[in-house]
């Protein structure tokens, strides 16, 4: 069975490859491999395309010098880092692997001839086109927000950046006794745990800080990836009566607490879902009710990043539908879209997600190059580590793999730490999860 | 200060068959050896089969073995290791005297949830075990095996290194009080702790002995040594 | 949730006839270097290197983790991902690299 992408990669490549079956000799041509985003997604892959055939030219273009690390970025919103810790920069890294960097925008494209348009007015061709284009935020599906509200007085910041410093900044202004209200996005989303890991971390820095805050997550949805350990870390940590029907399995020593939690958790079947919002007085209009916030936060729905909008690799949900052997999309030949824009299987929209695409992608881009079909068994890892306070990690781990073609399943039994784990087991996925976030972000940009 | 938030948030994660360790409250200043002194003077008697117990329970043997015999190259083995040693290396990580060495947190938090009795209680466990045989013996070339063995049994005054026996034994057995053993020790853990020491992001000892030796050794002279030590046979059967 | 459900289901896809092409060592090894450095290169951290592990050692971890025999946070979810011939593979993968 072959879909569009082989049948032309066949039908291009066949005859070439079966006439010089070694990359080496493409040496004469040298192939060009074009990464668009250098993300977490576009960054691993190019690197590790480099460390496969350091003879392919590889060019990334990325609008920013300063790459600003998503995961991890809620630590800023209680202060534990800085904006400047967030910062990863191109230079060594560039001239580590022998990567070409274009700092610029790509305005259009003709990706039938494989040509990208920059606004700095020049033209790229590739012989092969990654797309790695992270998400756009959908401020307006969110009636009464908008983007320059969330520039200005009700910060989104699931894209770090300013908005994630005016966060951080309104959290320490909040006056004693406010509230704090987080609007969490419907799914599919960038992050599955990360607003509730958000939650829990307002909610421990409020206990220090503002004993008396209230903290609100106003939810679309009645579950979400981590929940059964997240609510078990709160319901330990912040007085959290956990709901029923997470009940099943739960450890002996959960209690029902009488004082009333700081965190509080509305979701759809209580009417969490938001309506619509008035920002000058930072009102919020949900389902089952209206509440003033002091401090709003909220992550609006979102799809993948508006380049690949724009270049057409998305479906009528918005996001890129991708063969999954290899991540090359199911719209043009010789492209491959990676990370959270992709609708990736079963993968979660992760960092660790798009670092672990990418190095299978990269892998099979240098098998195209050399007219060779991508393995037909790929493997892709994932972990989001989360904390539902400082000291307090927890985690979903997958293994995934195909079977049948093109349907991903994941290998390991189940996702989730027990939820019988040792304090000692809970306090060491902390200390993991901050080393972490070193170790990747060596892996995806040094 | 983080340490003082670990221990706070840690006192509402205490579940039942774990203990709060109180005791460390701050981060503490580097040892005077007259702090040292009182505090290893002051270490409670511990008990073997607790520290047994406590070695499955606290996820200690994942990394440095059932019996304190590590496991890789990575970890250290706490096998026959000296009880002053244990005691005071499980404080430091507890009390924060490793918090700039970024790869501690992982120990830092399994060892601030213990007891000064509960520290006491696994070095007693791990001194009772017989000395460990490094998993990997990396071949050590004639001329830099001589090398560490001058290093080791004459140091270099030049340089203000002292021989490491004056204080680890001819034979890598350990010395007295805190002074570890070194014979069949891991290779990466070695280079790691001597690098730690090189650069000031292990400040566990006292007077800064360590680190000022440490500093004038060269990375090579580091990795032979590393390779020298877990070359050693073990020095001690089982008590 | 239904735990046995999962359990079954999981079981009956490890059962399926692996595919014709195994995946290949590199592949699977650079799986770990999220957490454990690119190909295994890591220093200094709270996770262990695993360039120039020995091979024994790789696939006893492995072995371990998956049984449960050794304790983990995390570990016993990746080891559970992979089979026995596929330690194998990444071992020799890790073997092979030089730690400096």
């Amino acid at each position: 069975m072959m879909n569009r992408r082989q049948f032309l990669t066949a039908a291009s490549l066949g005859a070439l490859s079966l006439a010089l079956p070694t990359r080496g000799l493409f040496a004469q041509a040298q192939a060009h491999v074009v990464v668009l985003g250098g993300g977490v997604g576009g960054a691993t892959f190019a690197k590790y395309l480099k460390l496969a055939d350091k003879s392919i030219r590889v060019t990334v273009i990325e609008k920013n010098r300063t790459y600003i690390r998503p995961y991890g970025s809620t630590e800023v919103v209680t202060g534990h880092i800085g904006m400047k810790d967030l910062e990863v920069t191109y230079d060594d890294f560039a001239r580590k692997y022998g990567i070409e960097f274009v700092f610029d925008t790509v305005v259009g494209g003709d990706l039938d001839k494989k040509s990208l348009r920059l606004a700095g007015g020049k033209d790229i061709s590739y012989d092969k086109l990654v797309v790695s284009p992270g998400i756009e935020i959908l401020y307006d599906k969110i009636e009464g927000y908008s983007e320059s509200i969330a520039n200005t007085s009700i910060p989104n910041g699931w894209i770090p950046g300013e908005q994630t410093q005016l966060l951080a900044n309104q959290l320490k202004a909040m006056p004693q006794g406010g509230t704090f209200v987080l609007v969490a996005p419907p799914n599919p989303y960038r992050c599955p745990p990360g607003p509730y890991e958000r939650a829990s971390l307002v909610t421990e820095w409020c206990a220090k800080h503002n004993p008396n805050a209230k903290i609100v997550i106003l939810d679309p949805k009645n579950q979400f990836v981590t929940d059964k350990n997240m609510l078990l870390g709160w319901n330990r940590l912040y007085n959290f009566n956990i709901p029923a029907e997470f009940m099943e399995g739960m450890p002996s020593d959960v209690k029902t607490h009488t004082t009333p939690s700081h965190l509080e958790w509305v979701r759809a079947k209580e009417g969490g879902k938001v309506k619509s919002i008035d920002a000058a007085s930072k009102t919020v209009h949900f389902e089952a009710g209206t509440i003033q916030a002091d401090v709003l936060n909220i992550i609006a729905p979102m799809r993948a990043g508006k380049i690949a909008q724009q270049l057409g690799l998305t479906d009528e949900k918005g996001w890129c539908p991708v063969n999954l052997t290899d991540f090359a999309s199911n719209h043009f030949k010789d492209v491959y879209v990676l990370g959270d824009a992709t609708h990736g299987g079963m993968a979660p929209k992760s960092g660790f997600s798009a670092n672990s695409q990418a190095k299978v992608t990269a892998m099979a881009v240098v098998n195209a190059l050399a007219g060779k079909e991508p393995n037909e068994n790929p493997v892709w890892e994932n972990t989001c580590y989360a904390l539902a306070g400082s000291d307090y990690g927890l985690f979903v781990a997958d293994v995934f793999r195909l079977k049948e073609g093109n349907v991903m399943y994941r290998v390991n039994p189940n996702r989730y730490p027990s939820l019988q784990q040792t304090p000692v087991q809970i306090r060491q996925g902390a200390a993991y999860q901050q080393a972490w976030i070193r170790s990747f972000t060596q892996d995806c940009f040094a | 200060m983080k340490l003082t938030s670990v221990m706070t948030l840690s006192g509402v994660l205490m579940l039942s068959g774990s203990v709060l360790a109180q005791e460390h409250t701050a981060k503490a200043s580097e040892w005077t050896p007259a702090e040292l002194k009182a505090t290893l003077t002051a270490m409670p008697k511990g008990d073997a089969a607790r520290g047994k117990q406590l070695n499955q329970d606290m996820m200690c043997a994942s990394c440095h073995g059932e019996a304190g015999q590590g496991l890789t190259r990575n970890w250290p083995s706490t096998a026959g290791q000296r009880v002053e040693y244990t005691y005071k290396t499980l404080l430091d990580y507890a009390q924060g005297r490793f918090a700039q060495h970024r790869g501690a947190g992982a120990m830092a938090a399994a060892a601030s949830m213990l007891t000064h009795q509960q520290m006491a209680d696994l070095a007693v466990y791990y001194a009772a075990q017989s000395s460990p045989t490094a998993s990997v013996k990396p071949e050590l070339s004639k001329a830099d095996h001589k090398n560490a063995d001058i290093i080791v049994r004459h140091g270099d005054a030049k340089r203000l290194i002292t021989p490491c026996a004056s204080c680890h034994g001819v034979k890598g057995e350990g010395g007295i009080n805190e002074t570890p053993a070194l014979a069949g020790q891991e290779v990466l853990h070695f280079e790691r702790t001597m690098q730690a020491y090189k650069q000031s992001t292990r400040a566990s000892d006292s007077n800064g002995m360590m680190r000022m030796i440490a500093s004038n050794l060269t990375d090579d002279e580091i990795k032979s040594l590393a390779a020298y030590y877990a070359n050693l046979p073990a020095q001690k059967g089982k008590n | 949730m239904n735990i046995n459900k999962i359990l079954l289901s999981s079981l009956f896809v490890l059962a399926l006839p692996v595919m014709a092409e195994p995946m290949p060592g590199e592949m699977a090894a650079q799986t770990c270097a999220a957490c454990h450095g690119t190909q295994g290169k890591l220093v200094n951290e709270a996770f262990p290197a695993l360039a120039g592990m020995p091979k024994a050692q790789f696939v006893q971890a492995m072995t371990d983790f998956k049984s449960g025999k050794r304790a983990s946070t995390l570990m016993i979810k990746v080891a559970e991902g992979f089979t026995p011939e596929e330690y194998e593979a990444m071992a020799d993968y890790f073997a092979a690299q030089k730690l400096d």
